[in-house]
């Protein structure tokens, strides 16, 4: 007969009976039965598996390895030489120029970005603006990107902060102006954690650097 | 950082799928392939792992969110003390944070990485403790090995399952808990046999692939 048909497959590994002739394929086809058995044996792990098998580690645990990854002594090694490609290393030893052909290809290779946290901006009192925040890495750079319509029209700025869950604390991170897409680097090793508050303030031209406590729009980076 | 994101990718997928299949003379109708909740995790997966190497803390604790629970899982399951599990995971976390570096997403999966590590970190565990018991320097037994590719296994295949959404979720409970058979499953969440047919196909290939990728080297 013809191969089972794959949906078959996966019903008679989690143990719904064959046909006959199903049976009798499964027997001689070793394509089928290989195929059989790679679901069966994953089909015989999840029958097997509590409700209570995957729990998330105690919270402290997170607190322990940000402390320890702190520190300032613990240093990302460069690239390891694993990435390294031998060839790179042979055709260095009998004298090739491989400064110029690498630093070619890392110039030419465009920004990867990559979100990792994003959140809606809801406008606060009487303002109607919305947007959105997200945090992106742009080679390896972490960036806050804001994206507000609607803004207000003003006769100073627009400020872009990052603020303690209760407000006790803030980081100015750049301006944005109206209909603009900011793209704000976060300073390294700010922890999330402890500014997830996105907010956007219009600030006067009077020369404090402080928050002028006109937020128009907010959102909570998801923790 | 992720789970909020990922409910509402979810929840606009069960109700898009609501409205779908929500009308009597709709459900009579066999879509063929249904919607696909898991596949919007995998996405986020993908884009967590390609940003790893070069991401800063705010990717690594998204890292962390996502897959702390499988490495503590397995070192809990294996190790059978929450406490010395706990010491693993920061361990193997720390590890990564500092070699994250020579993790290249093209050579293999962010969780196989992790579950590679894990091993390692729990066998110096069982190996500490082979020690302790018997001061007088004789290597250790070869105790933790079947148990630790046992907990690998149920672990990854339990993270994978949470991840399914629904209905697949729903489906392969009752398939595999209640042993219905696809009629009874059909029968019980009011969907068409082909619906329930191939959501088992697909779900069971998914924890199939996903396994082999993640279990790395036994």
């Amino acid at each position: 007969m013809a191969h089972c048909d794959p949906q078959t497959l996966s019903l008679v590994a989690i143990g719904e009976e064959p046909t006959a002739e199903e049976a009798l394929h499964l027997v001689t086809c070793d394509e089928c039965r290989r195929e059989w058995e790679s679901l069966r044996a994953v089909a015989d792990v999840a029958r097997d598996i509590n409700d209570d098998e995957l729990m998330a580690p105690p919270v402290h645990v997170w607190a322990a390895i940000s402390e320890e990854i702190a520190e300032p002594s613990n240093v990302v090694p460069m690239r390891s030489r694993r990435g390294f490609a031998p060839w790179l290393a042979v055709a260095a030893a009998i004298g090739l120029v491989v400064g110029g052909v690498t630093g070619a290809v890392v110039m030419s290779r465009p920004a990867p970005s990559t979100i990792v946290a994003s959140v809606p901006l809801e406008p606060l009192a009487d303002y109607s603006a919305t947007g959105n925040a997200s945090v992106e890495v742009v080679d390896g750079t972490e960036m806050l990107s804001v994206d507000v319509s609607d803004l207000p029209s003003t006769d100073g700025y627009f400020e872009v902060w990052l603020l303690a869950s209760d407000a006790s604390s803030m980081i100015a991170l750049g301006t944005l102006g109206p209909g603009e897409t900011a793209k704000l680097p976060l300073p390294a090793g700010i922890s999330l954690a402890d500014y997830p508050v996105v907010d956007i303030s219009v600030e006067p031209y009077d020369g404090d650097p402080t928050h002028s406590t006109d937020s128009v729009v907010r959102g909570t980076l998801p923790a | 950082m992720k789970t909020v994101e990922q409910g509402s990718i979810v929840r606009l997928d069960v109700e898009r799928q609501a409205r779908r299949g929500g009308g009597a003379i709709m459900s009579m109708v066999e879509p063929l392939e249904p919607a696909d909740p898991a596949r919007d995790a995998d996405a986020a997966d993908a884009r967590l792992a390609a940003a790893f190497s070069t991401g800063g803390e705010p990717t690594f604790a998204a890292v962390y969110d996502r897959w702390s629970p499988l490495v503590y899982s397995t070192a809990r399951r294996v190790l059978r003390d929450p406490h010395e599990a706990a010491d693993v995971t920061q361990e193997v976390f720390v590890s990564a944070w500092r070699s994250r570096a020579t993790f290249d997403p093209a050579r293999g999966s962010l969780p196989g990485w992790l579950v590679t590590i894990t091993r390692r970190r729990v066998a110096d565990h069982l190996e500490r403790r082979t020690r302790q018991a018997d001061p007088t320097d004789t290597p250790p037994a070869d105790t933790g090995h079947a148990p630790v590719d046992e907990a690998v296994d149920r672990i990854l295949v339990a993270d994978e399952l949470a991840r399914l959404g629904e209905p697949p979720a729903t489906i392969l409970r009752l398939a595999f808990f209640d042993q219905l058979t696809h009629a009874e499953i059909a029968e019980r969440v009011q969907l068409p046999l082909g619906t329930v047919k191939s959501h088992i196909r697909r779900s069971l290939e998914r924890l199939r692939d996903r396994w082999e990728v993640d279990r790395g080297a036994l």
